[in-house]
């Protein structure tokens, strides 16, 4: 009797677990085909929808007197379902890469998907939970995959290659970390001669120049572009080279004439594994 | 009764999973509009003469920069070589591109070309190599020594007079301005004293041998900040610019006056970060006192 109330239990939880999960699923369908709403990951609609069947297949035969081939009846549909859904999600797997990647402080992520077959790449802010929407395609189709680093818990660099074999990189920034009323400009914010291990940055009105060991890089402004308000990426022969991000401790004092204070990051445009570099305000 | 909530419930999400699953599959892709870029055409040093293209070409008159200077007369039929090195050309604090000459820094005219350069490593000194005779013999002017220049300009207003402005030993916002003229078509320079400002030099000019100005505030500029001598560079005065209430915080650089028939001008500029009317139109000035005081005549777009 214990063990009967027991599975009464389970089939309803597994029942109302299918209902809530299918009501979520049709607003997400609204969201998706209303307002170009997707998930962070598309796989996961199918993920979704599998759970959903496998919930509603245990709640049937728990909660209905079903019989023998009542029961095998049930379970081959929800084994095609799962089969066919599994197949969706491989197919959707060759035809799209997606890249997710949760920030350090686990409070946003960064997403890209690309067509695999032309190599056009979008990216995705997030939108509300595991919602996202496209924001804008990536100015070159990248070809393979992308090396994603977060410099700070709000700065993300994707590196990747073009179809050309030219490397470049997209910055994702969340937030502006002030008021959001004004814009930022990050290459006249960090006015001065920044060092860190064997760089030296260093910002004028002209430009920036990095230095490394004896090679010297100068960077005009046609040369500097920036995203949001939180970095800029050094160009050179329409190629990145660099990625200057501003540090989560950096206050620029644009408003007083103190010197900027905190760090900036120089992160290297290369593939394989490199680290941001940190560096500290020498001489303003 | 239990059965038939169970069972229509799970009729409908079959159905529900059945439509939702066409739906999502048969959706419109939602790629956003290519924005895929063509790289920018680079430009390559051209190999010689015969394929040198003027730069800054003033008529028939032009220079290029294939791994050294070269001046034309003739619209590029004919080059002369500067006798002076790329580096000196850039040197000091100067990180922009080298495919051109900094602005300012040189002065082709007619009867005259003129190239600022900047000659030692350790003991810096400023100087003006200059030709008279469209290139064929070059001279040299010594003009100043021990500052490494940032912001840097050569002019002549005719044959004799002449001026060179340049600053240096920037820190964050301040620097040293530096006025020297010439009367004798740039053989000699003579430095005159500058205003007690150090904010960094936006645009500085004379217009004649004894009107000049100084524009100064290139950081964040709230109010222009123009200085003008009326003597040759031996006094300084702050100009008095009447920015109408309306142009507060909009109008915030000075540019470097001008004569426009009978009036003295001065386009006032908004600064790198201004965007009223998108950054198009400036604040156009008048002034009756020879640049002592300005009065705003109206709005111009940059390209007027």
């Amino acid at each position: 009797m214990q063990m009967n109330k027991r599975k009464q239990v389970m089939g309803w939880c597994c029942f109302a677990l299918s209902v809530i999960l299918f009501l979520f699923q049709g607003l997400y369908l609204i969201l998706h085909l209303r307002w170009r709403v997707e998930y962070a990951d598309n796989r996961l609609f199918y993920l979704m929808t599998i759970f959903i069947v496998v919930c509603a297949t245990v709640a049937l035969i728990v909660l209905m007197d079903l019989k023998k081939n009542g029961k095998s009846l049930l379970l081959v549909i929800a084994i095609v379902i799962i089969l066919l859904h599994g197949v969706l999600s491989f197919r959707h797997s060759r035809a799209v890469r997606e890249l997710v990647s949760l920030s350090p402080d686990w409070k946003t992520y960064f997403v890209l998907k690309q067509d695999r077959l032309s190599g056009k790449t979008d990216y995705y802010r997030p939108y509300y939970g595991p919602f996202v929407q496209a924001k804008v395609t990536l100015p070159f189709s990248m070809k393979g995959d992308a090396k994603i680093k977060w410099i700070e818990d709000d700065i993300v660099a994707a590196t990747y290659h073009a179809e050309d074999g030219s490397i470049h990189q997209f910055i994702g920034t969340f937030g502006d970390r002030g008021q959001g009323s004004s814009y930022t400009n990050v290459a006249l914010s960090i006015q001065g001669t920044w060092k860190g291990e064997d760089f030296i940055l260093t910002s004028t009105t002209e430009g920036l120049t990095v230095k490394h060991g004896d090679e010297v890089e100068r960077f005009s402004w046609e040369n500097i572009v920036q995203f949001g308000t939180l970095a800029v990426v050094l160009t050179e022969n329409d190629e990145a080279r660099w990625t200057v991000a501003l540090g989560g401790d950096f206050i620029s004092h644009e408003n007083d004439p103190a010197p900027p204070s905190g760090s900036i990051y120089l992160y290297e445009a290369i593939d394989g594994s490199t680290e941001p570099v940190p560096l500290t305000l020498s001489s303003p | 009764m239990k059965k038939i909530i169970i069972g229509g419930t799970a009729s409908l999400l079959g159905i529900g999973i059945a439509v939702g699953t066409y739906l999502f599959e048969t959706a419109p892709s939602t790629h956003l509009p290519s924005e895929i870029g063509t790289p920018p055409e680079q430009k390559s040093p051209p190999e010689n003469d015969d394929t040198l293209q003027p730069i800054e070409s003033n008529g028939p008159i032009g220079y290029a920069l294939a791994g050294e200077l070269k001046i034309t007369y003739d619209d590029g039929e004919h080059w002369s070589r500067v006798p002076v090195g790329i580096e000196s050309l850039f040197a000091g604090e100067y990180n922009g591109q080298e495919n051109e000459l900094i602005e300012h820094s040189f002065y082709l005219s007619d009867d005259r070309s003129a190239f600022l350069y900047v000659e030692g490593a350790d003991n810096q000194r400023v100087k003006l190599l200059y030709s008279l005779d469209r290139g064929d013999t070059w001279k040299v002017a010594d003009i100043d020594g021990t500052i490494a220049p940032r912001f840097r300009k050569v002019d002549f207003l005719n044959e004799a007079d002449g001026y060179v402005v340049y600053t240096g030993e920037r820190t964050m916002s301040s620097e040293a301005t530096k006025v020297f003229l010439t009367h004798d078509g740039g053989e000699s320079w003579k430095e005159v004293p500058h205003p007690d400002h150090y904010r960094l030099l936006y645009d500085g000019n004379f217009i004649d041998e004894k009107t000049g100005f100084l524009s100064y505030g290139i950081l964040n500029p709230e109010e222009p900040d123009l200085y003008v001598t009326q003597d040759g560079g031996q006094s300084w005065v702050s100009a008095s610019i009447e920015i109408p209430d309306e142009y507060h915080l909009i109008f915030t650089t000075a540019e470097t006056p001008y004569i426009e028939g009978n009036d003295l001008v001065l386009l006032v500029n908004q600064g790198s970060s201004g965007d009223y009317k998108g950054g198009k139109v400036k604040g156009k000035f008048i002034s009756e006192d020879n640049g002592l005081s300005w009065s705003f005549q109206h709005e111009v777009y940059a390209d007027e």
